[in-house]
């Protein structure tokens, strides 16, 4: 089978500001594929139009062999994609619960059902425990969404992305906000994802990265530089100047 | 759902119980009540749990009642009426539905209040149905079981409708498509990124408010045997809205008790002073002020306190260390969750 996701020839324009470039990447199946890139090289955008939250300009996107690129975003998620944002975008007048419920039934057909109380659902009930206790946050369940801290909610986020069974898998910035405990939980929590979810990560925290990547793609101004294993990118001359140089990735 | 099903026998029990204790007058009123309740209920789906302020409700109530005043003169049967009433309404509410879903906030507003004007031009234009006058007729409801005449039998009648409707929210707002519904209203580009569109929630509950309010239209027509261009007013909208803001936002049965409160103002303040509407005004611009609430928010904080009282009083006698647990834990809960 070919690549899981395949990106070729993304443009993306925001009037006259040409924002991604001619990008081209590939995802393999089960992959942690890690994006860096200074501070407005495009990496959002470039998720937005994976995602289907922007229309790429000109270019495609493949998923599971598949041209998605004007579907509505909504669709993707039945076909196993979800993301989370890198500024936190939740229900913060809901509890965490019912956060998670959301996140459960947006890759549900009942999610159509106006008569049958959602609590009913047992796969629900069990989907809900599950996700949460694996990321330790069953205790918070009742909690609303804007008493939880910063961290916490960077959490939700992923636990979000993570309770529609998605192949896919796209975090913008995870760990930014974290404190550098909750980034080492994080990381180890990302480590146990089973293989059968792909990871596409945008991520600045070097230690991280570098921890967790199988392949790295480098995006700069637009520009997808080069995509490769770690220990290839980080002996890159290039972006050893670029990068690690100038300290262009810290924020 | 055990839950919904007690509070729809206690509110049937209510229902039943009110015309045995209560004076011709007031089981007259009441009428009036829960048809206005239904009414506001419906109109507090969209508002409160899908984010749409619509002025375009009454359109619908009138729609409701003009079907049943129009086909009155060619049929009596009470359930091609209705049944009437309530596809027209059902139907029209989605078409308006849809074109109106392309906006959100003040233009939404707009959008519904255009198409509630239109009618009210048409129904005071055309020398049909009256008119800007208006038109009576005589309709009297036959369901099987002989013809309910008497005030007391239109009570039950449409007591029944009116339990019914809030079964039929209560339900709905606890279903996965009221869950998302209410996901829209909190944040509606993360529920497109979350595997919904949006359109179709918002759509489906402003069609289910527009056949029950269809519904509650066609109800007043037998009570009032009277239908006029005023029932598609901005005033009548802006009526069943002040309804919800004094009943309670975001609640299925506040509406319910706006809806009392309102009729009960206007009846009763109005035999002592003619002010009633400032009244009714100072209230609302009260609640307004206080941010959301309105009555089953008072309600809900009285028994809360009469609740923590009791609470107190045994906790004294008979405290210990699993008990101040619990305490915290409802406390607690109480903080996550105020309803
Ligand atoms: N909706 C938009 N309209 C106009 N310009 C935009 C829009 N979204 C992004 N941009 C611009 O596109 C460029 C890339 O932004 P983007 O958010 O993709 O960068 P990024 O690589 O994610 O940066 P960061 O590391 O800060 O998150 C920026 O110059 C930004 O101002
Ligand atoms: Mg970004």
């Amino acid at each position: 089978m070919n690549a899981l996701l395949k990106v070729s020839d993304l443009n993306k324009s925001f009037k006259a500001l040409h924002v991604l470039k001619n990008v081209n990447m590939e995802v393999e199946n089960g992959e942690r594929h890690v994006i860096i890139g200074p501070n407005g090289a495009g990496k959002t955008t470039l998720f937005n139009c994976i995602y289907g939250t922007l229309t790429p300009t000109s270019g495609m996107v493949y998923f599971k062999d598949k041209p998605i690129h004007d579907e509505e975003s909504y669709k993707r998620v039945k076909k196993g994609m979800s993301r989370t944002f890198q500024k936190n975008n939740l229900f913060e007048d809901l509890t965490v619960e019912e956060n998670v419920h959301l996140a459960i039934l947006g890759n549900k057909d009942y999610k159509f059902n106006p008569l049958k109380p959602l609590l009913q659902y047992k796969d629900v009930n069990e989907k809900k425990v599950e996700v949460l206790e694996e990321w330790g946050m069953y205790a918070r369940r009742k909690w609303l969404v804007n008493q939880l801290s910063y961290g916490e909610q960077r959490l939700l986020e992923i636990i979000l992305a993570l309770s529609s069974n998605p192949t896919l898998v796209l975090l913008d910035e995870p760990t930014s906000g974290m404190s550098p405990s909750e980034t080492s939980q994080f990381t180890n929590f990302i480590k146990k994802i089973p293989r059968d979810i792909t990871l596409l990560i945008i991520e600045h925290d070097m230690e991280v990265v570098f921890s967790i990547a199988d392949k790295i793609t480098v995006l700069h101004h637009g520009e997808a530089l080069l995509s490769g294993d770690p220990e290839s990118v980080r002996g890159e001359q290039m972006i050893q100047e670029i990068y690690f140089g100038g300290g262009a990735l810290s924020k | 759902m055990k839950r919904i099903i007690l509070s729809t026998i206690g509110l049937m029990a209510a229902v039943l119980f009110i015309p045995v204790v209560a004076s011709p007058y007031v089981i007259y009123l009441s009428t009036e009540v829960l048809i206005m309740a239904i009414f506001a209920m419906s109109l507090g789906l969209i508002m409160g749990f899908g984010g749409m302020p619509s002025l375009g409700h009454s359109a619908l109530f009138g729609l409701g009642a003009y079907t049943v005043v129009a086909l009155s003169q060619y049929v009596s049967n009470v359930y091609v009426l209705l049944g009437a009433a309530l596809i027209l309404t059902l139907i029209f509410s989605l078409i308006t539905g849809f074109i109106a879903m392309r906006n959100t906030g003040i233009f939404f507003l707009m959008v519904t209040l255009a198409f509630t004007q239109v009618l009210y031009l048409i129904s005071s234009g055309m020398n049909l149905w009256g008119g800007a006058d208006g038109m009576s007729t005589m309709v009297r409801a036959n369901f099987g079981f002989g013809n309910i005449a008497s005030s007391t039998g239109l009570f039950y009648m449409i007591g029944v409708f009116f339990v019914l409707s809030y079964f039929l929210l209560k339900v709905y707002t606890s279903s996965p498509m009221g869950k998302i519904l209410k996901g829209v209203m909190e944040n509606e580009s993360r529920m497109t990124a979350l595997g919904f569109n949006p359109k179709i929630f918002k759509t489906a509950a402003y069609t289910l408010a527009g056949g029950m309010a269809g519904i509650a239209g066609a109800l007043y027509i037998y009570k009032n045997q009277f239908v006029s261009p005023e029932l598609f007013s901005v005033h009548t909208a802006a009526e069943a809205m002040i309804m919800v803001f004094i009943g309670g936002y975001g609640t299925i049965f506040g509406p319910a008790l706006g809806a009392g409160a309102f009729v009960f103002i206007e009846n009763y303040v109005s035999s002592f002073t003619d002010r009633w509407s400032l009244i009714l005004g100072l209230i609302f611009i009260a609640i307004v002020m206080l941010k959301r609430g309105g009555i089953i928010h008072l309600l809900s904080l009285a028994w809360n306190s009469i609740v923590r009282m009791r609470k107190k009083m045994f906790s004294e006698r008979k405290r210990n260390v699993v008990e101040v647990k619990e305490e915290e834990e409802m406390v607690n809960e109480r903080i996550t969750k105020s309803q």
